[in-house]
């Protein structure tokens, strides 16, 4: 399985992801990153910040960044 | 070689050296090595040998039928996996090694007269059953209670401890060959969100990890984070700093100010002729 790299980008910097993790495809990679933005942004919710401006870039074990998810589009935003 | 399962119950009582003895005799039965992710003991299994982990990391789990999985507790060297297999019928859960894990297989028939035969060891035994269960009770606050940076912050504080007390490190760095997968599948946290608080505990300078080791920056800040509090593990001997044992953990156990008055009154009556004992 081909291994892909989840890199946070948000107000706090960048915090790599040295590990990776094995998933059978970019589908994968995509839904991983997705639920990873949503459990981050809830646990920010949590502590009363709602900050959509970060991003997770997906890389390769080479570095190679294949895809982005900005936060802003892994959740549908409401406001008044 | 030492023997964690002695190292772990002398936090409870003192041993006589017979059984000391018997405790150590039980290394002599074969053992087992299991690669990381094999499994131990698998659900439904009717296990004839108790399986009491020497070296390595294993993990108690559940499977959901769409796999995603639920770790819930962790045994280091010392724990034994099944000591509930003579009474119970069959597992109702995995144990799962979590890196290269060596058991040693004590058959049951041998367990049940050790506890016939020396009631310090059956006390101690179910002294260790009863941590296992507050163990699993700090898990459940952890879940309901803790937010993500205090969960993980509170398994490094219970696991450097556990692997204190039974030698597996002397200093503030513990092996932890857990991927980030399986520190969420133990937080119920995602994988990116356990790099992510990984990253933010490492920034403020709490812990570091490399190469599956795991090290303790600041153990007093770490604690505060957890909101932890050690006396669920029932150290008794740590707590009332009593002889060698207290040596290996009590940089991180706070005496217990009931335990050691307690300890002291008996010093002073023993010659008087009326201790307790």
């Amino acid at each position: 399985l081909p291994r892909f790299h989840f890199h946070v980008h948000d107000h706090s910097g960048v915090t790599h992801d040295v590990q990776g993790r094995e998933l059978p495809d970019l589908a994968a990679a995509r839904a991983e990153a997705i639920k990873g933005v949503r459990s981050i942004l809830s646990y920010e919710v949590l502590h009363g910040l709602i900050d959509v401006t970060g991003r997770i870039d997906v890389a390769d074990p080479d570095g190679w960044v294949l895809f982005s998810i900005p936060a802003v589009d892994a959740v549908r935003l409401r406001t008044p | 070689m030492d023997n964690p399962l002695l190292m772990k119950l002398e936090q409870f009582t003192a041993f006589q050296p017979s059984e000391r003895m018997r405790l150590d005799e039980l290394l002599n039965y074969p053992t087992k090595t299991y690669a990381r992710g094999k499994e131990i003991i698998s659900h439904g299994d009717k296990v004839g040998d108790i399986h009491l982990i020497l070296t390595g990391l294993a993990t108690r789990s559940k499977t959901l039928r769409d796999g995603s999985r639920q770790l819930m507790a962790f045994l280091v060297p010392g724990d034994l996996c099944d000591v509930e297999v003579f009474i119970l019928e069959a597992m109702d859960h995995d144990i799962i090694a979590l890196s290269e894990t060596t058991c040693v297989l004590i058959p049951a028939t041998e367990m049940e007269s050790l506890l016939t035969e020396s009631s310090s060891i059956t006390r101690a035994m179910w002294w260790s059953t009863m941590t296992d269960s507050a163990v699993l009770r700090e898990w459940i606050v952890n879940h309901g209670q803790r937010d993500a940076r205090e969960r993980l912050a509170r398994i490094f504080c219970e696991l450097l401890i556990r692997y204190r007390i039974v030698g597996g490190t002397t200093d503030e760095s513990f092996p932890f060959p857990l991927t980030q997968e399986e520190l969420a599948e133990a937080t119920g946290m995602t994988p990116v969100h356990v790099n992510r608080m990984l990253g933010q505990l490492r920034s403020e300078g709490l812990i570091d990890l490399n190469s599956k080791t795991l090290t303790v920056l600041d153990f007093d800040r770490l604690k505060k984070v957890a909101q932890y509090d050690v006396d669920y593990l029932h150290l008794t001997r740590t707590q009332r700093r009593d002889g060698a044992v207290a040596e290996r953990a009590a940089d991180l156990v706070p005496p217990s100010n009931h335990s050691v008055m307690q300890h002291a009154l008996e010093r002073v009556k023993r010659p008087f002729g009326v201790s307790q004992d």
